[in-house]
């Protein structure tokens, strides 16, 4: 099996990343009208290829068949912000979690250096429970002798005792939701998109 | 009827935003008898709610069709599904649900506040309390269809009311206890409401009579 594989890049024109909050949602809040939250909000994705040649096209193909559609889940990172905006020569050696707040929807950090994390960027680590968690910066943290805490969304989960915490390219697991989009041309217009939704580890 | 919301619940709802998850708890008996109870909510981490844990199990279960509060004294059944991938696995909690002695038993299904701005860590009380107990699982498999096992509830109204499908003659009573005279005149009392434990003179709405000598009631289909 091939649970866990990261997503191809090659030909990805476009690739959006959407947070789903999962709330009920009243016109007002007068006169009986209440906003009830229902859950964790979670991640969904939809990536379109486009201009693939053949190698391209083949490639990617055989690794939408591998997904065998939801049965078998992939990894993906956000093409649009795959490193911290101000620190992107940052690596990932080091990095470590003191601890979270789930009620707080905060990240403590260590092994940061002087590298500060801005609003949207994007982290990552293992859960306890064998999934991924994957989530935005929603405000600025300057370390101090190289440890922040990073104010999220999603509220963090459990951490797994090796973490893995990422910065770049932070991984989130998802699998495929419906059929995929194929247009099979001949010469190099061909194109594929699909959609995904994040698979949350309890 | 008006539900007994606490303080804190009541001013939850009065600010126009809450957090809810559901509370499931499912009553049920390891094979030798002894309680094993299983508890559940629909979240994605574990909570410690009134002593107990429940399980995160996040969207693997769900309730189907609607809850229904009502004031009259009628059946409120309800429906609830399981991921069925992991019936199999002794380990999973629809696995170990299947495992246990769960017929009839109890069941409990309430609706949790939570303080909104604690992402489903800090809890307000509880605005909805369902119980009932389990009636029936079934498990259909088919082409194109998720792979669920279902739970059949049903209210404790409905059980309350319940008949129970017995007949019991004096001679019956006489073999479980011969002193018990309680059944001694039901051959000479047909069509005759018989007030239990009590005369009557303490029933509202009789026509007289007291507890040695109870009114004759004319049969009549439409009296009964």
């Amino acid at each position: 099996m091939s649970a866990g594989e990261v997503f191809l890049t090659d030909c990805l024109k476009e690739c959006t990343w959407t947070l789903v909050e999962r709330q009920s949602e009243a016109e007002t809040r007068e006169n009986g009208g209440s906003i009830v939250a229902l859950g964790r909000p979670y991640w969904a994705m939809t990536a379109q290829y486009e201009h693939l040649d053949d190698t391209a096209f083949r490639l990617l193909t055989a690794w939408i068949a591998r997904r065998k559609r939801a049965r078998v889940s992939f990894t993906a990172w956000r093409p649009d912000r795959p490193a911290p905006v101000l620190a992107p020569s940052i690596t990932d050696s080091g990095l470590a979690i003191s601890g979270i707040s789930i009620a707080g929807a905060t990240i403590s950090l260590t092994g940061l250096s002087t590298n500060v994390i801005s609003p949207g960027d994007m982290l990552g680590y293992s859960t306890l429970a064998g999934g991924y968690w994957v989530g935005m910066s929603t405000a600025t943290a300057v370390p101090t002798a190289g440890a922040a805490t990073v104010n999220v969304w999603p509220p963090p989960q459990t951490e797994h005792g090796t973490e893995n915490m990422r910065l770049l390219k932070a991984l989130g697991e998802f699998q495929m939701v419906g059929d995929p989009s194929v247009s099979e041309t001949s010469s190099r217009t061909r194109s594929l998109s699909f959609n995904a939704r994040q698979v949350i580890r309890v | 009827m008006p539900l007994p919301l606490d303080t804190d619940t009541r001013n939850a709802l009065a600010a126009r935003e809450i957090a809810s998850a559901w509370l499931l708890e499912l009553f049920c008996e390891s094979a030798g008898g002894s309680p094993a109870t299983l508890r559940a909510w629909n979240q994605t981490e574990t909570i410690t709610y009134g002593g107990s844990d429940f399980s995160a199990l996040g969207d693997a279960w769900g309730i189907s069709g609607e809850i229904r509060a009502g004031a009259d004294l009628v059946a409120e059944p309800l429906t609830f599904w399981f991921d069925g991938a992991v019936q199999l696995d002794d380990a999973s909690f629809v696995g170990r649900l299947l495992d246990r002695r769960w017929h009839q038993r109890k069941i409990r299904l309430r609706q949790l506040l939570l303080v909104p701005t604690s992402n489903f860590a800090t809890t307000i009380g509880v605005g909805l309390d369902w119980r009932g107990f389990m009636d029936t699982i079934g498990a259909p498999e088919g082409d194109g269809g998720p792979s669920r096992v279902v739970l059949s509830c049903e209210s404790g109204t409905f059980r309350a009311r319940a008949r129970n499908m017995t007949t019991v003659t004096d001679r019956d009573q006489r073999l479980r206890d011969a002193d018990d005279a309680c059944f001694r005149n039901m051959a000479v009392k047909p069509f005759q409401d018989i007030p239990f434990g009590t005369s009557w003179s303490n029933v509202p709405g009789s026509r007289g009579g007291s507890g040695s000598s109870a009114p004759y009631v004319q049969p009549s289909l439409f009296n009964r």
